[in-house]
């Protein structure tokens, strides 16, 4: 754990380095796209907060220079399956970011959404030492918090404090400087299988830029696809991406659940593959162009020709019609949502005082998705999009780039989390001898 | 594109009838079976009676238009797509991604996540010539273009990827493009330049191109005009000047001739211009004589600045101007001419200002009468003693060598002998004192 601690602050420090330098790449390392986008930091001609513009969570700060987007390779689930081919992908993505933005980066903020995320709630109680909470309280009452069993090399990737609580008052966003004899927490930790965020790291380092920071897609995808009040009063945001479907459960601004399907497109690409015996390029294209999720009368009408390198003439001129694709997609996507109906009753969020869920991420973009994810997620659905932030390419505001445009609200704008706080090593020390002064002056 | 080409391995290996020009539909093959190769030919994908056997076979996709002849048609492969029966396929064909990979079989798709192939653009190997064939009666359809490429690898190398970001960095960025290119020309300047001969052209170059320039007929000055008052002046700087014409007029340094045109006593200021045509003008104001210093054995007229004008032969020549002498008297010239101006009623007798060891003034009479005055307060002792001799005492006109003012409280005058002698003797006479 304390290692961990350790590497995590480490890339505290690396971030708030580069930040300080101006530039920093974020990536996305998904299933079907890497991609990568360059933020500068300081010079902003963006629109500056105050008089009719809200609180612009951080945008201000930065603008993306540099953009780049490539199909990933040796990627399965949001994992690292081949590090060459991966290597590969992430040195074109950067290359093309580096190439747009004239500018070389040696930091970059990852998101990824393999590694089995788990999500835990855990919860400590101190007393404090003096009458109103310092820094060194909440710090303490973060170590106090009971580690769970996350098992065995599995290790922490977000241990965000979403609630304090003050002598039975609860939903504190922050206690500093309350009076008060009792201090609680709640924390939301994410843990992840820590061979896989070794296998990114090390890929990153094979591509001489160092990691500064990691996220969940999860957790910034929702950041970036929920609005504010969504965020506030509770929403889900599910991320259907190339390999995996991840789901985030938000509520005051803060996530408190974040789990991952392994099912996304790619396996829809993958039925109409098999069913129609096609390459998979092919099959994709199909779906990107044609795909739907409902069929109608005029869907039996039209004829796509799916091809076929075969050199057979027979096969090669094969065509289906659109019904017939729609009924190979149809049971994947139901498998899909069905997924994530389960996981969303496993969180709980039918007790949420708000049922609102968001699809978002590239395989939320077929046709029909919505009426079918309101039969089975609820009626409150919407697709969501990134928010919009300053400089992005107009190619690079599609709901599949949801994630890394959250992760760059997330750079600009960190969520506090566990190790943002010093450890209260020193406290240790100090307190046999504040024992003893305590003993004197109550015994005498 | 498939039919044909699915024919091709078949079709290459056996000799042509006709010198191996294709020939459609295989006389062979239209008596075969409709199974080849163990694969049952679909009986749609046979030409249809009608346009057998000189038609190509029509695709069965799009159908043909309900109660229209469907027209022959040329091979889908090599043919331009028409707009209109093509307009559903536009959106699956992506015309910007070019066919990779061999014909036929596709080698490896590649790593692109667009498909690797179009499906209805034509070959992009296929030359006119190729396509003319075709189109005119199934000509060899293969590409004559060049061989196709392994599969593609967007990805740069590491070692590509490493120059590239090395040359994103702004040091070694900035040093490439322009420090190493000036280094690379100050080395070769160098080198070239560290040889005598090398120098000493381009210093010969420069001179020629220099004295090229200033001989243009533009910069020629070919006559001098000088403008004073006396023409003794303008000839004499004239020849102080000593040009000789026609010279540049990059070669006239105005300041020092006008340095030397002031250098004559007679010059109190010099303009020079080079005026158009050629023609250096001297425009001279020359100094005004105010009065005339004996130097010595010598006559000079100075001017009112004590500034020596010129010489002069004799003293005849100027008459009207006052004439002072003695040693440092040009310098006081200033008191001079107050002294000639107080001394007004009495200028006709007056011969000369005479400076005494350069402190104070005599002023020197006729009849050998002399005046001397203070070294302060010399301009009112003089005009006491015009007082005096202009009222009703007449003191010069009277027999007195020297009016001594030279202690203002105290004048003093010294009388000749004659008039020393009667005035012992009047006091005598009236006094009765003895005679001494």
């Amino acid at each position: 754990m304390t290692d961990l601690y350790e590497s995590q602050r480490a890339m505290r420090n690396l971030r708030r380095q580069a930040m300080q330098r101006g530039v920093i790449a974020v990536m996305d390392i998904g299933t079907h796209k890497v991609a990568c986008l360059i933020l500068k930091f300081g010079a902003s001609d963006g629109p500056q907060e105050g008089f009719g513009v809200g609180n612009m969570a951080g945008q201000a700060a930065f603008r993306v220079i540099g953009a780049g987007t490539t199909c990933s390779r040796g990627i399965r689930f949001g994992e690292i399956a081949a590090m060459r081919e991966t290597e590969r992908a992430v040195r074109t993505a950067l290359q093309n970011a580096q190439k747009m933005a004239q500018t070389r980066v040696d930091h970059a903020i990852l998101t990824f959404s393999g590694g089995d995320i788990r999500s835990y709630g855990l919860e400590g109680n101190v007393e404090l030492e003096a009458d109103r909470v310092s820094e060194n309280d909440i710090a303490r009452v973060l170590d106090a918090c009971d580690t769970p069993d996350i098992g065995h090399g599995r290790e922490v990737l977000h241990a965000q404090p979403v609630n304090f609580v003050l002598d039975h008052r609860s939903g504190l966003s922050d206690p500093r400087g309350q009076a008060g004899r009792n201090l609680g927490c709640d924390m939301h930790l994410l843990s992840v299988g820590t061979d896989v965020v070794q296998n990114l790291i090390h890929c990153l380092k094979r591509c001489d830029v160092e990691v500064a920071g990691l996220a969940a897609a999860p957790y910034v995808s929702g950041r970036a696809a929920l609005v504010e009040d969504e965020q506030e009063l509770g929403a889900a945001a599910i991320d259907m991406g190339g390999g995996t479907t991840s789901l985030s459960i938000f509520i005051k601004g803060h996530m408190i659940y974040a789990d991952t399907v392994k099912l996304g497109g790619d396996h829809i690409t993958g039925d109409i593959a098999k069913v129609l015996t096609i390459p998979y390029s092919t099959a994709e294209r199909i779906k990107t162009l044609h795909g739907g999720l409902f069929a109608t009368g005029q869907d039996d009408r039209q004829r796509i020709e799916i091809g076929g390198n075969s050199g057979d003439w027979d096969k090669d001129r094969r065509t289906i019609t659109r019904t017939e694709l729609i009924g190979i997609m149809r049971p994947r996507m139901g498998e899909i949502l069905e997924e994530l109906r389960a996981r969303l009753d496993i969180a709980g969020f039918d007790h949420l005082p708000s049922q609102q869920v968001v699809l978002t991420g590239g395989g939320s973009q077929v046709p029909g998705l919505l009426e079918m994810a309101a039969r089975v997620l609820g009626t409150q659905v919407r697709l969501g999009r990134p928010i919009r932030v300053p400089g992005l390419p107009q190619a690079a505001t599609a709901p599949g780039y949801s994630a890394i445009v959250g992760l760059c609200q997330y750079a600009a704008h960190p969520q506090d989390e566990w190790w943002d706080f010093d450890i209260p090593a020193q406290m240790f020390a100090a307190r046999p001898l504040k024992r003893a002064m305590k003993w004197f002056r109550d015994n005498w | 594109m498939s039919a044909l080409k699915s024919r091709d391995p078949m079709n290459s290996a056996r000799t042509q009838p006709n010198g191996g020009a294709w020939l459609w539909p295989d006389p062979q093959e239209v008596t075969a079976p409709a199974v080849r190769a163990g694969r049952p030919v679909r009986s749609g994908a046979l030409p249809a009676s009608g346009q057998w056997p000189s038609d190509p076979p029509a695709p069965f996709w799009p159908p043909a238009p309900e109660g229209g002849e469907r027209a022959p048609r040329a091979l889908r492969a090599v043919e331009t797509p028409e707009p209109a029966a093509l307009e559903e396929y536009d959106a699956l064909s992506l015309p910007e991604e070019p066919i990779r990979g061999t014909f036929g079989f596709q080698a490896n798709p590649g790593y692109s996540a667009a498909p690797a192939q179009a499906l209805h653009a034509p070959m992009p190997g296929a030359t006119a010539a190729a396509l003319g064939a075709a189109q005119a009666g199934w000509a060899d359809p293969v590409p004559a273009g060049p061989a196709p490429s392994p599969a593609f690898d967007p990805s740069p190398s590491r070692l590509a990827y490493r120059l590239n970001r090395l040359w994103l960095t702004p040091l070694v960025r900035n040093f490439l493009r322009l420090g190493l290119p000036l280094l690379v020309v100050a080395a070769f300047a160098g080198a070239w330049a560290s040889k005598p001969e090398n120098r000493e052209m381009v210093t010969g170059q420069i001179a020629q191109t220099v004295e090229w320039v200033q001989n243009q007929p533009m910069f020629r000055v070919t006559g001098i005009e000088v403008e004073a008052r006396s023409p003794e002046v303008a000839q004499g700087v004239e020849q102080l000047l000593g040009l000789s014409f026609p010279l540049s007029s990059w070669d006239l340094d105005l300041t020092e001739l006008r340095a030397r045109a002031e250098s004559l006593d007679a010059v109190e200021r010099a303009w020079l211009q080079i005026r158009s045509g050629g023609v250096l003008e001297v425009r001279i104001a020359e100094r005004v004589p105010a009065m005339i210093w004996r130097n010595g054995e010598v006559l000079d007229l100075v001017d009112d600045e004590g500034h020596r004008v010129a010489r002069l032969a004799t003293r005849a020549a100027r008459a009207d101007l006052p004439l002072i002498a003695g040693a440092g008297a040009p310098e006081a010239i200033s008191e001079a001419q107050a002294l000639w101006t107080a001394a007004a009623p009495i200028q006709g007798r007056i011969r000369g200002l005479v400076r005494v060891g350069e402190r104070r003034w005599d002023v020197v009479l006729d009849r050998n009468q002399r005046i001397l005055l203070p070294e302060t307060g010399a301009l009112e002792a003089l005009e006491r003693v015009v007082a005096m001799s202009e009222g009703a005492q007449q003191l010069l006109s009277r027999d007195v060598t020297i009016v001594d003012m030279r202690q203002p409280v105290r004048p003093t005058l010294r009388l000749t002998a004659e008039a020393m002698t009667e005035l012992t003797r009047n006091r005598t006479e009236t006094r009765g004192a003895p005679r001494r």
